[in-house]
């Protein structure tokens, strides 16, 4: 019987491929039968990513996504997409009386603009094929407050806005847009100093505990897949319980 | 920066009553919410372009040990 979970015969852009989310996404998507169009900036992370893949079909292209050239170059580097995992993405606590113009720049640079104009270079560029399937890695933080965040959560509420959007666009492709909202996951971007007291603080407030990289890239494979064929335009909350209270 | 000046932008930054913070020796310790941790870290990264972490925060004590954190050579009287 066919299996609707399978991804085998897809090929996947993964953005934020060289650490955490991205990197956990590339390696549950190869164990699935995808090929992975592994991205990041640090190449040795990336390709310490590649060399944890199942299959040997994958690979890699270094871009810095704030970047014209490299976003020119990887698009022009890749074909046939049959789905995106947008998870390049930044984090900083500051508070509101302290935002600076040049912050919100660089969250809007990278947590925003890049993954929507990637996109957008892709389509124009007829690199994504019908029946596909995009995900932008939004965050809780689109739903729901935590202090310090809101520049971050601007920009992921902004994903959420324009996937209704894009995902109407294209449905007529049969391209499916959906965004995933985690809440902490144990990664590099939270597993550090800055975020440890975050982090103690925020565990009891996850029912389920905190979450890994493979609670989410789990929930990437099935969007990519052919079982979640109709489902667009979401934000599928991944929090352990964070949000039930 | 004048050390009673940095008193001062401490108060009012950390939104404390006038005088609450009066001398280097004054108790911070206590003083901090979740907001009051990150408003320290955004004040320390704006005068002194000098990174601290909430890690770091917790040996905070006193006015005083926050100046030694940032660095005594940035305050003068
Ligand atoms: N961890 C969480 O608790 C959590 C919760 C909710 C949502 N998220 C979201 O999940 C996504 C992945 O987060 P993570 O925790 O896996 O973070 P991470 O471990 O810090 O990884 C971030 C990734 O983004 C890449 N990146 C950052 N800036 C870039 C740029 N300018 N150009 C190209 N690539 C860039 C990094 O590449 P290099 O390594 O090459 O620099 C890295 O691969 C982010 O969008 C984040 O907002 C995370």
């Amino acid at each position: 019987m066919d299996n609707p979970f399978s991804l085998s015969g897809k090929a996947i852009l993964v953005t934020g491929a060289s650490s955490g989310i991205g990197r956990q996404t590339c390696i549950s998507i190869s164990k699935m039968g995808g090929r992975v169009i592994a991205t990041g900036r640090n190449e040795e992370r990336l390709n310490g990513t590649l060399s944890m893949l199942a299959g040997n079909d994958h690979k890699l292209v270094r871009a810095e996504l704030t970047d014209t050239n490299d976003m020119e170059a990887l698009s022009g580097a890749v074909q046939g997409l049959n789905g995106i995992v947008h998870c390049a993405g930044i984090g900083k606590y500051i508070p509101s009386k302290f935002y600076k113009k040049e912050d919100l720049r660089r969250f809007n640079e990278i947590n925003y603009e890049a993954p929507i104009l990637l996109t957008s270079i892709l389509l124009r560029k007829k690199k994504i094929i019908d029946n596909s399937s995009i995900i932008f890695i939004s965050s809780i933080m689109s739903e729901t407050g935590i202090t310090g965040g809101g520049l971050y959560a601007g920009t992921k509420g902004a994903l959420v806005a324009i996937t209704r959007v894009i995902a109407l666009e294209l449905a007529a492709k049969k391209i499916r847009v959906n965004c995933i909202s985690p809440a902490l996951v144990k990664t590099p971007l939270i597993d550090h100093d800055e975020f440890r007291k975050e982090m103690e603080t925020n565990l009891e407030k996850h029912p389920l505990g905190l979450g890994y990289p493979v609670d989410i890239a789990n929930c990437c494979v099935f969007m990519l897949s052919d079982a979640s064929k109709w489902i667009t335009g979401t934000n599928l909350i991944i929090d352990g319980g964070y949000s039930a209270q | 920066m004048k050390k009673q000046e940095f008193i001062e932008r401490l108060t009012d930054d950390l939104e404390l009553e006038a005088g609450a913070l009066n001398h280097e020796e004054s108790m911070l310790k206590g003083l901090f919410t979740s907001l009051g941790v990150l408003i320290i870290i955004a004040l320390c990264d704006e005068y002194f372009s000098k990174e601290i972490t909430a890690e770091n925060i917790k040996s905070i004590t006193t006015v005083k040990s926050l100046m030694e954190m940032i660095g005594m050579e940035n305050f003068h009287d």
